[in-house]
């Protein structure tokens, strides 16, 4: 099993310690623009793939995000409510958006690992 | 607003893409869907009537002024992005201010722009890549929701700014600068608002190759639109706080 994975819109899971961070990929935050504003989930939340869970808004766009896999949230990167930007300078790292407990490994199974998520954005 | 949330559900729901032209009474200051009340405002802003848009971006004093609104499935674009789409999308408007002979182009292509990017509380206070400049000023506003499959879109296309109502609704520093935003009266728009929809709608089907079909929206949506005013637009709560500001969702 890889450690990260990506969905074609830009999400993508990672794995961190028995957890899992969430995050948007590099292209997607930087097509999005400046974020203002960060809506993330609340903790505890049980989430399903495909399952509306962040709300961004940058200069001219305000765009929903979706959880990647089904899970359970354990935390969110509370820095982003006040340094949204951290977004754009950090998105694969400081600017992860939350973090999922019991991620069952047959949701990583439709998504894209690391090689080739960069093939298919290589190819757009 | 709540017709348009209303129309972008029956896209949402797999219906057909829709363009929409609509005018202001009364007079009303929009607010972006996320915008925080406590920057930039005055207090006069919480006094007039306002409204809080599903789309991003800041806040626009609709008076004299022709608005469109539209929506369609990201599919409709053959793109994702989101500034591809920006550019797809407002092609039309830039297709018509050059037909009717003004120095217009998105801020991205223009040497005198601004500095773009950064949010503003004023909508015509801020210049981005897509904004659209006729002779070096912005003209105008669009801004958009995002969802996984659709996209919804807002413009406003002034007529005749006000700078003096400006001033009373925006804080200094936080207002639009008549030096470098414009509206169509002082590009050279002769006409009224409602005699520019035939000319952007023929800008905008002749720029995405589709064919319009005049129609009023459904009973269906207008019930469903009545429903979204009471349970949100008409909601000082919801216009206040808008969707996400308790910050987690």
């Amino acid at each position: 099993m890889a450690d990260k994975y990506y969905t074609k819109n830009g999400e993508w899971v990672a794995r961190s310690g028995p957890r899992w961070k969430v995050g948007l990929s590099v292209s997607a935050v930087g097509d999005l623009g400046d974020v203002t504003f960060v809506a993330l989930p609340q903790v505890g939340r049980a989430v399903a793939a495909g399952e509306a869970v962040c709300a961004l808004e940058a200069v001219k766009a305000a765009a929903d995000y979706y959880c990647p896999v089904d899970g359970r949230v354990s935390a969110v990167n509370s820095v982003l409510v006040t340094e949204p930007g951290l977004l754009n300078t950090s998105p694969e790292d400081d600017g992860w958006l939350f973090e999922l407990e019991a991620v069952p490994g047959d949701s990583l199974d439709a998504l894209l690992d690391e090689a080739a998520w960069k093939a298919w954005e290589a190819g757009r | 607003m709540a017709l348009d949330e209303a129309l972008a559900e029956t896209v949402r729901a797999g219906g057909p893409p829709f363009l929409r032209f609509y005018f202001w009474e009364p007079a009303a200051l929009s607010l972006g869907r996320f915008q925080n009340l406590q920057t930039g405002l005055s207090a006069e802003a919480a006094l007039v009537p306002r409204v809080r848009r599903p789309t991003g971006g800041g806040g626009i004093w609709h008076a004299d002024e022709l608005t469109y609104s539209l929506g369609c499935r990201q599919d409709d674009l053959n793109t994702t992005g989101v500034k591809a789409s920006f550019e797809i999308l407002c092609g039309f408007l830039v297709d018509t201010w050059r037909c009717l002979g003004w120095d217009a182009g998105f801020a991205k292509d223009a040497p005198q722009a601004g500095e773009l990017g950064g949010f503003s509380p004023a909508c015509f206070a801020g210049q981005e890549e897509y904004d659209i400049l006729v002779g070096g000023k912005k003209l105008g506003g669009n801004a958009q929701r995002r969802e996984r499959t659709t996209i919804f879109q807002h413009g406003s296309l002034p007529r005749a700014l006000d700078h003096s109502v400006l001033e009373r609704l925006f804080l200094p520093g936080f207002r639009p600068d008549p030096a470098s935003t414009t509206d169509l009266s002082s590009c050279g728009w002769r006409g009224t608002s409602p005699e520019l929809i035939p000319v952007l709608a023929e800008a905008f089907r002749s720029r995405l190759d589709v064919e319009l079909t005049e129609v009023l929206p459904t009973a269906e949506e207008h019930r469903r639109a009545e429903a979204l005013r009471q349970e949100r637009f008409a909601d000082p709560e919801w216009t206040q706080n808008g969707p996400g500001r308790l910050r987690q969702v």
